[in-house]
């Protein structure tokens, strides 16, 4: 960095003393620099993630800590790797896009040209950023944090069960939030992590139990009132209902009663949610937060205890949305041929979604096909593909009753490490009768750089080395449109 | 050129590490075909034959006291020697300081406290010795977490440690981190590493040197 800098002293003094020229001083000064031309596109576009106790690994936040990766910026600006944004260009307008456009990628590449130079002045402010890793864009910190309730020891090897455990809320009224925020405690062991608002099923109490047959005993284990442990077909134990959803309408919902009450889920790289003014989520005041967790082995013994935020409303609600995905109940379409309600619905499965065939060993191009129908008019706010390491490609189409089509969301080039929300500009609304199709196809096939067994036949489960395929959408049923309780803006800390 | 020295010592090391994978995902991670895996499931041995072969790598490291950053490429072959208890390692590549060439050696060993892997690189006047444990998942990611002794590198003290990430049989990515004279590890960028299986395939490919 020094020597960038004084690289651009000598520069500069040189061309003064020789008085040479008008040509050398336009060069001169068409050289962007950081303070003028570099720091307004990278605090905009990059430092997000690229903040101290943010996802990146490094830090793009000034000269001193970017200078170093100044060629690493221009190659992978140039590639369009960075900023990671995945969708079709041709379809959708989306808030969260981090795009850069063909000037700005310009104006970084002639800045790693000409020596990454720091320039003079002083550079603008970066955008603030919170303490201890929370993304909330404003720096504020969240005004509710939970921690998850104990530190989890991960083992070096061999298969880790999805699980849950529960705590109740540290509040008694209905909360509306406007972001939330996983944290993953340690993101090299947490494949996925979900938190939910659930009730406890009737019958049952928050005790100490194994987290599945064989498993740790823990705390915050949903168990009978007896004492004994719950255990769920997920859990690989037998039958049994440890939660149930927070309202009846959802109860009537069965396609997506596992997703009701989702209030984020963290994936590889995000776990952070912001929804914009007037819109959010309520979570009800007899709720209890379930943290669905799955962890990966890394081959060395690790540790976890994550942690949600909470950011409370500050304006007045009108629009509440809810997770969903074309998943159960609805219709399904693998390699052309659509899939038995038995294979769907397969109860001894471990599935996480639907149930599909497996995909064969070696097969490039496994397609896949969920069609969800509309009974109301709703409103599409954002999409989130998940598939795991097989995951190819991605796209959402909706068919309006009369006919047209349109395709909401193409993400060509699935990645199952930079795992992006998609959300619109303007919520596309969604009129009674549509049917949005989720298509998408798997790469089981030695070409996937990421696949780790492309001999082996894939199943459907939450393990990353299964598969799952899900489309996950925002949604607000428009008729349910209404001013909601004030907002809460006392903080309640733990 | 030291630090393309450096640069493919790096390469080396990293490769090193990686190398049982291959063995163990041929022979599968379901132990009953026709099913998903199970959490009662023994995770297969590592086998270090998945480095035997021809690969290239591309990655992108900081400027750092071992030298200018910038892009890296090149070609890494690894193969068995002494009676196949060890894997020798040879590099060529290109970096920001021009053409490099290293070399290096792959060993092995099973504990019964687990698995464990060393590389041992030499590029130009730079050798680096990375060791650490190794293990994996039930379907087949496998990794291997290394780190060096502190070294030596123009007047500075460094120690590197990072994760040789197997993601395929045939693809895998080293991601390292940096301490200089005692401060905080910070990243210092990612390797990804391709497997030519056409390559792998033809008589004359193991003679890259």
């Amino acid at each position: 960095m020094k020597l960038a800098a004084f690289g651009g002293v000598v520069v500069l003094a040189t061309v003064a003393v020789s008085g040479v020229s008008i040509l050398a001083q336009r060069e001169a000064s068409a050289t962007p620099t950081f303070n003028q031309d570099v720091a307004p596109i990278l605090f905009n576009s990059c430092v997000t993630c690229h903040s101290p106790g943010q996802v990146a690994p490094m830090s793009l936040r000034s000269y001193e800590a970017a200078r170093p990766w100044a060629r690493a910026i221009k190659a992978k600006v140039v590639a369009r790797e960075m900023p990671p944004w995945r969708a079709d260009p041709r379809f959708g307008v989306f808030r969260n896009a981090y795009t850069l456009t063909q000037a700005q990628i310009d104006t970084l590449v002639a800045w790693v040209d000409h020596g990454a130079p720091e320039g003079s002045g002083a550079p603008p402010l970066p955008p603030p950023v919170a303490e201890g890793g929370w993304s909330h864009p404003s720096g504020r910190p969240p005004d509710l944090v939970v921690e998850l309730p104990f530190e989890m020891d991960i083992p070096a090897q061999g298969q880790f069960p999805w699980f849950t455990v529960v705590e109740p809320w540290p509040f008694h009224e209905d909360k509306f939030i406007e972001a939330v925020q996983v944290l993953a405690g340690n993101p090299a062991v947490v494949h996925h992590m979900t938190a939910t608002m659930r009730k406890l099923a009737p019958g049952t109490k928050i005790g100490r139990g194994p987290a599945w047959p064989g498993g740790p005993v823990l705390s915050n284990i949903v168990v009978n009132a007896d004492g004994t442990p719950v255990y769920t077909k997920r859990n690989q134990g037998q039958r049994g209902q440890a939660t149930v959803p927070v309202s009846e309408s959802a109860a009537n919902d069965p396609p997506n009663e596992a997703l009701n009450g989702t209030l984020v889920i963290y994936v590889p790289p995000r776990g952070f949610q912001q929804f914009r003014p007037g819109v959010g989520k309520r979570i009800p005041k007899d709720s209890v937060l379930q943290w669905n967790l799955h962890y990966t082995m890394t081959g060395k013994p690790e540790k976890d205890r994550s942690r949600v935020g909470l950011w409370f409303q500050q304006v007045p609600l009108t629009v509440e949305t809810l997770t969903r995905s074309s998943n159960r109940g609805d219709t399904y379409i693998t390699q052309g041929q659509e899939v038995p309600e038995k294979v769907l619905s397969d109860p001894d499965s471990a599935c996480a979604g639907p149930c599909l065939p497996v995909i064969p060993a070696n097969e490039p191009n496994y397609a896949a096909t969920g069609i969800t129908a509309f009974q109301d008019d709703v409103t599409i706010h954002l999409m989130w593909p998940h598939m795991h390491v097989r995951g190819k490609d991605m796209t959402y189409l909706v068919t309006y009753p009369d006919g047209r089509e349109d395709v909401l969301l193409n993400v060509p080039n699935y990645n199952f490490n930079w795992q992006l929300y998609y959300e619109f500009d303007q919520p596309v609304k969604l009129p009674a009768g549509s049917t949005l199709k989720v298509i998408g196809h798997f790469d089981n096939s030695v070409k996937n750089r990421g696949n780790p067994a492309p001999e082996k036949e894939v199943y459907w489960s939450e393990q990353s080395w299964d598969e799952m395929f899900t489309g996950f959408y925002e949604v607000s049923i428009d008729k349910k449109d209404r001013p909601m309780t004030a907002p809460v803006t006392a903080r309640t800390g733990r | 050129m030291r630090r393309a020295t450096w640069l493919g010592c790096s390469f080396v090391i990293l490769a090193g590490v990686v190398g049982p994978l291959v063995s163990a995902q041929q022979k599968g991670q379901r132990p009953l075909p026709g099913r998903g895996t199970a959490y009662e499931d023994q995770t297969p041995k590592f086998n270090m034959d998945y480095f035997v072969g021809d690969w290239t790598f591309e990655g992108t490291v900081p400027d750092s006291p071992l030298g200018e950053g910038g892009q890296s490429t090149g070609t890494e072959s690894v193969r068995k020697v002494w009676d196949g208890r060890f894997y020798e390692i040879t590099i060529r590549g290109e970096g920001p300081q021009g053409p490099f060439t290293g070399a290096g050696i792959l060993t092995y060993l099973d504990t019964p406290a687990g698995q464990y892997a060393t590389r041992y690189e030499v590029t130009g006047r730079l050798a680096l010795l990375k060791a650490g444990i190794l293990g994996g998942d039930l379907g087949g990611n496998y990794s291997h977490f290394w780190e060096t002794p502190p070294f030596e590198q123009h007047g500075s003290t460094i120690q590197l440690k990072g994760r040789t990430y197997l993601t395929s049989p045939a693809a895998y990515r080293v991601n390292t981190e940096i301490a200089v004279n005692g401060g905080a590890y910070q990243s210092f960028g990612s390797v990804f590493y391709t497997k030519q299986l056409e390559l792998k395939k033809a008589p004359a490919s193991s003679s890259a040197r």
